[in-house]
């Protein structure tokens, strides 16, 4: 049983390719929300079946590509939403690259579908980096939180963060990156 | 010099975690997420069309300003199936029943975005005739398994996603039975539709549905 099977039954509305889907990606998609909500199980059995009723609503719609990076995106999606709803504010430094004019993405590479770029990309950081990355700005784990959970200080976080983020944006411009396609707010 | 953000967080809406994502890390199960979502796409119906046998708003309403006594009465549809109801002395009460086999597509049916005219056998095309406000009325030639001498017409309103049929069976022009059939989304409605009060006006603009205050049968399917 492929994605594309499931898909294909979804798109057939049968909820047998639903519970399929659960029985694949419900684990995943739990534990994402769980690192988002930092336990809190009721919270979470909430926005996981959220998660996968959505899915179903807009099945019509629904590709086979990257399946499971769709359902993390939507988990984070919805788990951000709640903290946001309580009012949790999510701090996230420097939450942004930016693109100064004449940074154009290398014209030589041919450009990749973005989900492979950018999954290219975060890999191509150094693991600790990495790790520090997704602990902040996948998980919204606070800097302070992330940094003692891997051991560094918090200056010293700041400091990989910062160099995470101009790695992560020189490897995106050598990889091809566009922004001009994506949602990019002018400054 | 002009620049542009991305914000990284929404980047990484296209990065998937295979690394630090501890599947099994939350004591959350798949059958409790499968219990709450199989639940929810039940209650909710499929998006896609559903058909039902609406609650008749037309029947009742029609019955209580005829003011009819206390009375049964069981009868089959064009579809084949059987609907009855009872309605007491004031004519506020009713009972509707209907098999659970109901054959939509005796009357009317959808195909490939059309709707087509499917009674007495045939199949015409109606969908640019009809839409949530214009009804399409068909007498039928074929007369109702139970009724002699009456005559059958059929109101056919709405639009691919949601349509449905009134039926009239009238004697000597006065109303004598009714039902209605429809299709629904998520969210079933108990007003009429306009299509159905359209229907009627013209119905009664032909001299049929004698006697018929339509103002009163909104009110009442509204308020019932």
């Amino acid at each position: 049983m492929t994605d594309g099977d499931i898909v294909n039954g979804l798109k057939k509305g049968k909820t047998k390719a639903l519970e399929q889907l659960i029985d694949r990606y419900g684990a995943y998609v739990s534990s994402v929300i769980s690192r988002i909500l930092r336990g809190r199980n009721e919270d979470c059995r909430e926005l996981s079946a959220d998660v996968f009723l959505a899915v179903w609503e807009n099945r019509e719609k629904l590709r086979a590509e990257n399946l499971k990076g769709y359902l993390g995106a939507a988990a984070r999606n919805k788990a951000f939403n709640k903290l946001r709803n309580e009012r949790e504010e999510l701090p996230l430094e420097e939450d942004m690259i930016i693109f100064d004019e004449g940074e154009q993405p290398c014209e030589a590479v041919e450009r990749k579908e973005t989900a492979l770029l950018v999954n290219r990309a975060v890999n191509g950081l150094e693991p600790i980096t990495k790790e520090l990355f997704l602990r902040h700005y996948y998980y919204g784990q606070s800097v302070a939180e992330a940094a003692d959970a891997l051991g560094l200080s918090l200056s010293a976080a700041k400091t990989r963060l910062c160099r995470g983020r101009q790695t992560l944006k020189e490897i995106l411009l050598k990889e091809g990156y566009d922004y001009g396609e994506q949602n990019c707010e002018n400054k | 010099m002009e620049s542009k953000t991305v914000k990284i967080s929404e980047l990484l809406d296209d990065y998937t975690d295979n690394e630090f994502c501890i599947e099994g890390e939350t004591e959350v199960q798949n059958e409790e997420i499968k219990d709450i979502v199989l639940k929810n796409v039940k209650k909710r119906g499929k998006p896609a069309k559903k058909i039902i046998i609406a609650a008749v708003a037309a029947a009742a309403a029609l019955t209580a300003v005829m003011g009819a006594a206390a009375q049964r009465i069981i009868f089959t549809g064009l579809d084949g199936t059987d609907h009855g109801y009872y309605i007491d002395v004031n004519g506020n009460e009713y009972k509707y029943h209907h098999s659970s086999n109901t054959n939509m597509e005796a009357v009317v049916l959808e195909e490939n975005g059309r709707l087509y005219l499917t009674a007495d056998g045939g199949k015409t095309d109606i969908t640019d005739l009809i839409d949530e406000e214009t009804p399409y009325i068909y007498k039928c030639h074929d007369q109702p398994a139970d009724v002699d001498n009456a005559e059958n017409y059929i109101v056919i309103g709405g639009t691919p996603n949601e349509y449905g049929y009134d039926s009239y069976t009238l004697f000597d022009g006065e109303w004598g039975m009714s039902y209605a059939v429809r299709t629904i989304g998520p969210n079933d409605r108990l007003e009429m539709y306009d299509w159905e009060i359209n229907g009627m006006k013209q119905l009664q603009s032909e001299g049929r549905l004698v006697g018929l205050d339509i103002e009163q049968i909104m009110e009442f399917s509204v308020n019932r």
